[in-house]
């Protein structure tokens, strides 16, 4: 099977950073801040970037609830909440951001060490977001570097996800169930009304491979979901064509509810497990699912789109 | 820093297993005896072999990682995560120790 698609423009982040995408929000992170912890949903979550050496970069959003329509006095007031009202007093408004946020607020700390903290309103998304840099030095990092690349990207109709190094694009009606995310074998698990999927990757792929075929990858990955569904005994081979010119050779493989559970319409009839594999990246790359508008060849292309990137040195 | 004078045997696939002598402990003694050269096989893939080549008293952890995370094109974050498992497991088995650097200006 020949398959090859289209792909909106995935601009990549500049030399020497990371571009991270992770519910709807997307920055430009020095290469060497990596996520240590991601909690939460859409509506509201947390997440915190460290390098080899300490914390650097926190993340906070949450969904307007109690405030109704005035974000300004939200942002007031979750600004006092997190640097104490004197230093709250000082924070000045901030204009480089995207024209998505509004009413933003910046307070640099004086005297470091200590917190610049950033809070905004996203238009976009109903969301408050807090930026929140740990400064060991006076340094600007936070207004010139980091800021000016945060987008909210909540009002697309595909989603884009970006962490370590795992990149995909799923459709937004699609939430983020669950993050499995292990050192070589990366994964996010994504539901929602209409469809389910599992977008996978095992790196390096060169170990991966002598440590078993494809063919048995595609099998292991069938077996975590033995209970609902019935795993294929037989595949076909599938090749695919990346807008950006790499070559993916896999296998796919249907796999059908087990008929006592007819009655559970909460589970797709069926779903289909391909498994690739990219030569390019030296990636093993795994997707399972099924779903309303949901293609799976699409999300397949689409795992990378970030690019694999060295890790500085 | 290694611990364990091992022999190195080459696999075909890139990696090597460790061949160590076991020791008799003192207590172990008094319930069972062990073989006359009774050995311990432990079998690395490549990365864990880039790990114990690297493991000589010169080269830091944090080098350890960078050079894991350089050569497989692995994300730093998660070249940490496996380099300080494995290196823990090590420590476990009894087959490395890790000295710890003083910081700047004593403790």
């Amino acid at each position: 099977m020949q398959m090859t698609a289209e792909h909106p423009n995935h601009a990549r982040a500049p030399a020497n950073r990371q571009r991270v995408v992770w519910q709807g929000w997307r920055i430009d992170l020095p290469i060497r801040w990596n996520p240590v912890k991601l909690e939460g949903t859409f509506e509201e979550g947390y997440a915190l970037f460290a390098d080899l050496h300490r914390a650097r970069l926190g993340i906070r959003w949450s969904r307007n609830r109690r405030v109704g329509k005035d974000p300004a006095s939200w942002i007031k007031r979750t600004m006092r909440d997190e640097v104490g009202q004197l230093a709250a007093d000082e924070a000045q408004p901030y204009t480089k951001a995207d024209a998505a946020f509004v009413d933003s607020l910046l307070y640099l700390e004086p005297e470091p060490p200590g917190r610049d903290v950033w809070i905004a309103y996203s238009r976009c998304s109903d969301r408050l977001i807090q930026v929140i840099h740990h400064a060991r030095r006076r340094e600007r990092i936070l207004p010139d570097q980091l800021l000016p690349t945060l987008v909210d990207e909540s009002d697309q109709p595909l989603r884009r996800w970006s962490v370590l190094d795992l990149s995909c694009q799923v459709p937004a009606d699609l939430a983020l169930e669950k993050p499995l995310l292990f050192a070589g074998d990366l994964g996010l698990r994504f539901k929602g009304r209409r469809g389910e999927l599992t977008v996978r990757q095992i790196a390096p792929a060169t170990l991966a491979l002598k440590r078993m075929p494809l063919e048995n990858w595609l099998r292991k990955q069938q077996r975590d979901v033995k209970k609902h569904y019935r795993p294929s005994k037989s595949h076909e081979a599938v090749t695919l064509q990346t807008p950006d010119g790499r070559e993916l050779k896999g296998v796919e493989a249907p796999l059908p509810r087990r008929r006592r559970f007819f009655w559970k319409f909460s589970l797709q009839p069926m779903l289909r497990t391909i498994a690739v594999h990219d030569p390019t990246r030296d990636r093993v790359v795994i997707v399972q699912g099924a779903g309303q508008g949901l293609d799976l060849y699409r999300v397949i292309e689409s795992v990378g789109w970030a690019g694999t990137r060295e890790s500085g040195s | 820093m290694r611990l364990v004078e091992a022999e190195v045997q080459e696999r075909e696939d890139g990696g090597i297993n460790l061949v160590v002598k076991l020791r008799q402990t003192k207590w172990s003694g008094w319930f069972f005896r062990m073989p006359e050269g009774a050995k311990k096989t432990f079998e690395l893939d490549e990365m864990g072999r880039l790990v114990w080549d690297n493991c000589n008293g010169k080269t830091s952890v944090q080098q350890i990682i960078r050079r894991l995370s350089r050569q497989y094109n692995l994300n730093l974050r998660e070249a940490q995560v496996s380099t300080i498992q494995f290196l823990n497991m090590l420590t476990r088995k009894g087959l490395i120790g890790m000295t710890l650097k003083e910081p700047p200006g004593g403790k």
